[in-house]
């Protein structure tokens, strides 16, 4: 890492990273921060873990049966770097105050959960990198404070399913595009995720993808797709 | 006026054809391509060309001619 021109270790050391959920990307996502380097981490997730998590979550195990995501994953993260300080929280993102962190990454399950770290970090101007997924494809978004956020792009179908919990855990209903997500999808996506995080920790934010990168793990295709500010928004608009 | 538009959904590659006004936004265009396959129930938005479209502005104002063809795609909202 240090011999990447761009790469500032003190920067990542001290970068204040705030994820929301340790799920199967949270899971992914942590592992990649811890070892890129970065030792300041919270991680906020209300859910407990699951016999059927073991098998997409690198930092449970299965005496975590029953234990709490951001608990279960603050007792393993240290064995990959003794000197990361990871933080748990055990409470929903909407009972927390989010203010203090130089990021926040959304590892998140619902729509509703998503807006309210976008607006926040719109409040706050604290950069937000969002990934997604579902079985085969993904999407990771760079929210900066004066660009679009994820609100710019929602739609009527993004209200219809606003409060719908996108689970790691396939549930009854059995859909080949939200078909409970995949490890490697959550790899790639958590890998971009942490990638674009270390951008902005080492001043480097205007590198980072513009728009939305949507991953199709299928057809293996990474497609950039443009995003405007949409005048209309509400965290861009007058009333802001 | 209206034109015709072509909606091709990118998780099957099926294609409709639709007539709508220079007026309608790209939101009821949306919601009307989510009715028409409707047992795919998941957050979608629309793409046309590399740029993704805001949901409020109308098919004018995309710069959309007759003819032309917009791309349903889905958005992952798992984790």
């Amino acid at each position: 890492m240090e011999r990447t021109e761009w790469i500032d270790m003190d920067r990542i050391h001290g970068f204040r990273v705030f994820v929301a959920g340790a799920g199967a990307l949270g899971n992914e996502v942590l592992k990649d921060l811890a070892l890129a380097g970065f030792r300041d981490i919270t991680v906020a997730d209300p859910d407990t873990v699951e016999e059927s998590n073991l098998s997409r979550c690198v930092l449970f195990r299965p005496g975590h049966i029953g234990m709490n995501k951001a608990a279960a994953v603050a007792e393993t993260l240290p064995e990959l770097d003794p000197d990361c300080t990871l933080t748990p929280i055990t409470d929903r993102i909407q009972n927390l105050d989010l203010e203090g962190y130089d990021v926040y990454i959304g590892c998140l399950d619902s729509i509703s959960a998503r807006l309210h770290l976008n607006s926040h970090a719109m409040y706050y101007r604290i950069p937000y990198v969002d990934g997604a997924t579902d079985a085969f494809r993904g999407k990771v978004q760079v929210v900066l404070p004066d660009g679009p956020c994820m609100e710019c792009s929602m739609n009527g179908t993004h209200i219809r399913e606003l409060h719908r919990t996108f689970s790691c855990i396939p549930g009854e209903e059995i859909d080949p595009v939200i078909l409970s997500s995949g490890i490697t999808t959550s790899s790639v996506i958590a890998a971009i995720c942490v990638r674009e995080v270390l951008k902005i920790a080492c001043g480097i934010e205007d590198r980072c993808v513009r728009g939305v990168s949507y991953y199709d793990g299928m057809e293996g295709t990474m497609d950039i797709v443009s995003l405007e500010t949409n005048p209309r928004c509400p965290n861009h608009g007058e009333s802001v | 006026m209206t034109m015709n538009l072509k909606i091709r959904n990118s998780v099957d590659n099926s294609v409709i054809s639709t007539e709508v006004e220079e007026g309608d936004s790209i939101g009821d265009l949306l919601l009307y391509a989510a009715e028409y396959w409707s047992n795919q129930k998941y957050a979608m938005v629309m793409k046309v060309g590399s740029r993704l479209v805001p949901p409020n502005l109308s098919v004018s104002e995309t710069g959309l001619k007759d003819g032309d063809t917009v791309i349903l795609v889905p958005d992952p909202q798992g984790g």
